[in-house]
């Protein structure tokens, strides 16, 4: 058991930045993933965790330990790749002992914690099948005991799920969440896959282009996105973006687009005053847009042009054109809605997002509304 | 289409008409050469047939010439006498050192090279003398080797090193038999080292990298890496490596040929066969020599052709 520290860590390849300035601190037992799209850098910072790729600049701490010289064998820790990397000439067996019999644990130890680590997985029966015997699922299973059999600092996970199949996966998702819950030992878990972040980790680290974004958990990423990157890439469809400008109306603060017009409520302004004046982006999340009432037509809804309609059986997917930008919406099943169709459609008061054009930075989040009202009342009670 | 159960031999006819004839023909001849003495440049089957036997003629004190069935003799001879008893154990030494010396320095250097930035270049580099003619290679040894006797100066580069060092020339070709026999080896080393490094590189190289950081992470030493999972992984190519190097190494003759002839203790059994043939016109005892190389290559061209079949089999 451990913290796992990141320092200002940045690696070069050449004349390649992989990851930028990153600083991260995982918490004793805790469950991080890190997320984000090919290439962000986030299987690099793992690497660097693990010991396989140098540090370019800054330090990497394992406990109370600075491990930036430490060679992966002594930094006590276990990885599962992508592709499991069980060693095809070893049963199953011997895969998971492996690792015990290099630091020269007493064989009748090795028996008791490899059997019980099979059990643990359910693959107690195949202990003596070589890994080509094996399905996905289960060789899976072997690369996750081979890593808990030695009882790590750390956890390190490579998109371990990403060569299982949809079915599979959710399972093995579930499978993996338990373990952590039995075991609570610091996970570092890399995937590209935003849903298995936010059903697997404690906190979430969102990375782009090697530059950390947002470090927080699955629910205020959500409902906080600190920039357009993790609003856009943290639910599924993703967020819409309007195009506004900042203006005053009446002494109040208004987002003005092309056919609609936000007033921002007093009790958040005070945020948005330096903005005026400015472009500025609204964020609204299609599960966030309702059909509005007939023959209203107040200065916050959005009439779009129905281009796509997605009946999914549960609820029903519309994108459409609002003046040249595309807007999706989640809606009702038993709306009858079709390609072509004009729809007036009604965000939700408190779940928009403002942000800055310019730097794509979240200038406020309605949302705060909510927490406001909440403290007033704990207050009141 | 209909296909007759003769038509697919019609397509392979030709391939066993060829082998036939080039290859199965002459082994069956000088297989039975080899049971033969005293066979004339211009022999037929029919002189062969009646040939009387060696010991009766031998016992009769007859004058009379031509081909006599000597039954075992010529391989008697090969395992008694001191020439061909020298070649055996020259051979039986090559194939030891030559065998094992290609193969383990092939893949340390596949392995160290792998780490190294300029490793094309310096593959290349090993792999080069693969280019040159083992004739070739030989004569360009034996000005390495040559040798004089200490009062000239030395034209052969490791006498000239050595003196320059202060010490002694050696006679590298004449000094019987570990120095002149390794020396020769070292020449066959030198050409056939960067064909197994080649071929055990491209092996190492399709081991998934994932599994030797797996490993380190499980926490093995670059030692424990290679012993645990790079060996056991490469174990089917440096099978096939090692039996290829055997058979080549057990046929060694240009370079003997060459450099020493098989002077000095140095002798081989090709060469030695060779020199039965076209120095002695002695076509029984060199058949035999031959069907005595061919039974040594055998069951590593077995080995290598089972281990063939397992991999189709896999496919």
């Amino acid at each position: 058991m451990a913290k796992v520290v990141l320092k200002n860590v940045t690696k070069r390849f050449g004349s390649l930045t992989a990851v930028r300035n990153v600083s991260l601190e995982v918490e004793d037992g805790e469950f991080m993933v890190l997320v984000g799209p090919s290439g962000c850098g986030k299987t690099t910072i793992l690497r660097m965790i693990a010991g396989l790729e140098e540090v370019t600049e800054g330090e990497i701490w394992i406990g109370d330990r600075l491990v930036n010289d430490v060679p992966p064998k002594d930094r006590d820790i276990a990885m599962v790749f992508q592709n499991y990397a069980l060693y095809p000439h070893m049963t199953v067996y011997d895969n998971i002992a492996f690792g015990l019999k290099l630091r020269r644990v007493p064989k009748p130890e090795i028996d008791r914690r490899v059997r019980q680590a099979a059990e643990m997985l359910g693959i107690a029966d195949k202990l003596r099948a070589k890994p080509r015997e094996l399905s996905g699922g289960q060789r899976q299973r072997v690369a996750v005991g081979r890593a808990i059999v030695r009882n790590p600092k750390v956890f390190l996970f490579d998109e371990p799920l990403s060569n299982l199949d949809a079915k599979l996966r959710v399972k093995m998702r579930a499978e993996l969440q338990e373990l952590h819950h039995r075991l609570k030992t610091t996970t570092v878990y890399v995937t590209h896959d935003q849903v298995e972040a936010m059903t697997l980790g404690h906190r979430v680290a969102v990375l782009n282009h090697g530059v950390l974004q947002q470090v927080d958990t699955p629910q205020r990423l959500y409902d906080f996105p600190a920039n357009v990157f993790v609003a856009g890439f943290i639910g599924s469809p993703a967020m819409n973006f309007l195009p506004a400008k900042l203006t005053e109306t009446n002494g109040q603060l208004v987002a003005q687009g092309s056919s609609f017009r936000f007033t921002i409520p007093e009790a958040i302004a005070p945020k948005a005053e330096g903005f005026l004046g400015r472009d500025v982006v609204v964020g609204i999340r299609p599960e966030h847009l309702q059909p509005a009432e007939p023959g209203d037509d107040g200065p916050d809804r959005l009439t779009i042009a129905v281009k796509v309609v997605e009946p999914l059986g549960s609820e029903l997917i519309v994108y459409g054109d609002l003046d040249g930008v595309e807007v999706g919406a989640r809606l009702d099943p038993s709306l009858r809605v079709q390609v072509g169709d004009k729809l007036t459609l009604s965000p939700q008061p408190t779940k928009l997002h403002l942000f800055d054009k310019e730097s794509e930075r979240a200038i406020l989040h309605f949302q705060e509304l909510e927490e406001k009202a909440r403290e007033e009342k704990e207050r009141v009670a | 289409m209909r296909t007759r159960p003769w038509t697919p031999w019609l397509y392979v006819a030709p391939a066993l008409l060829v082998l036939g004839f080039y290859l199965v023909y002459p082994a069956m001849v000088t297989i039975a050469l080899s049971f033969y003495e005293r066979v004339p440049i211009q022999w037929s089957l029919g002189d062969l047939l009646r040939a009387p036997s060696c010991s009766a003629l031998k016992a009769e004190n007859s004058p009379q010439r031509g081909p006599c069935f000597a039954g075992l003799a010529n391989y008697e001879r090969i395992f008694t006498e001191r020439s061909t008893q020298i070649a055996l154990r020259n051979n039986v030494l090559w194939l030891i050192v030559v065998t094992s010396v290609t193969v383990g320095l092939g893949l340390m250097l596949a392995v160290l090279l792998d780490r190294v930035r300029y490793e094309s270049l310096a593959k290349s580099t090993i792999f080069m003398p693969m280019a040159i003619s083992f004739v070739g290679a030989g004569i360009i040894w034996k000005f390495m080797y040559a040798y004089r006797p200490p009062i000239y100066p030395q034209i052969g580069l490791l006498n000239a090193l050595r003196v320059a060092l202060g010490e002694a020339p050696i006679a590298w070709l004449t000094q019987a038999p570990w120095v002149n026999n390794l020396a020769l080896m070292a020449v066959f080393i030198w050409i056939w080292t960067g064909y197994c490094l080649v071929i055990l590189s491209a092996a190492y190289k399709g081991i998934d990298r994932d599994l030797l950081e797996a490993a380190r992470i499980d926490g093995a030493n670059e030692w424990q890496v290679f012993r645990h999972v790079v060996l056991p992984t490469l174990r089917s190519t440096i099978v096939v490596v090692a039996t290829t190097m055997t058979v080549f190494t057990l046929k060694v003759f240009d370079i003997v040929y060459v450099m020493t002839n098989g002077n000095y203790e140095t002798e081989v059994l090709a060469n030695a066969m060779y020199k039965q043939m076209y120095s002695f016109w002695n076509f029984g005892l060199a058949s035999a020599i031959a069907v005595v190389l061919f039974v040594a290559v055998l069951p590593f061209i077995v080995i290598n052709i089972r281990r063939f079949l397992e991999q189709e089999a896999v496919r």
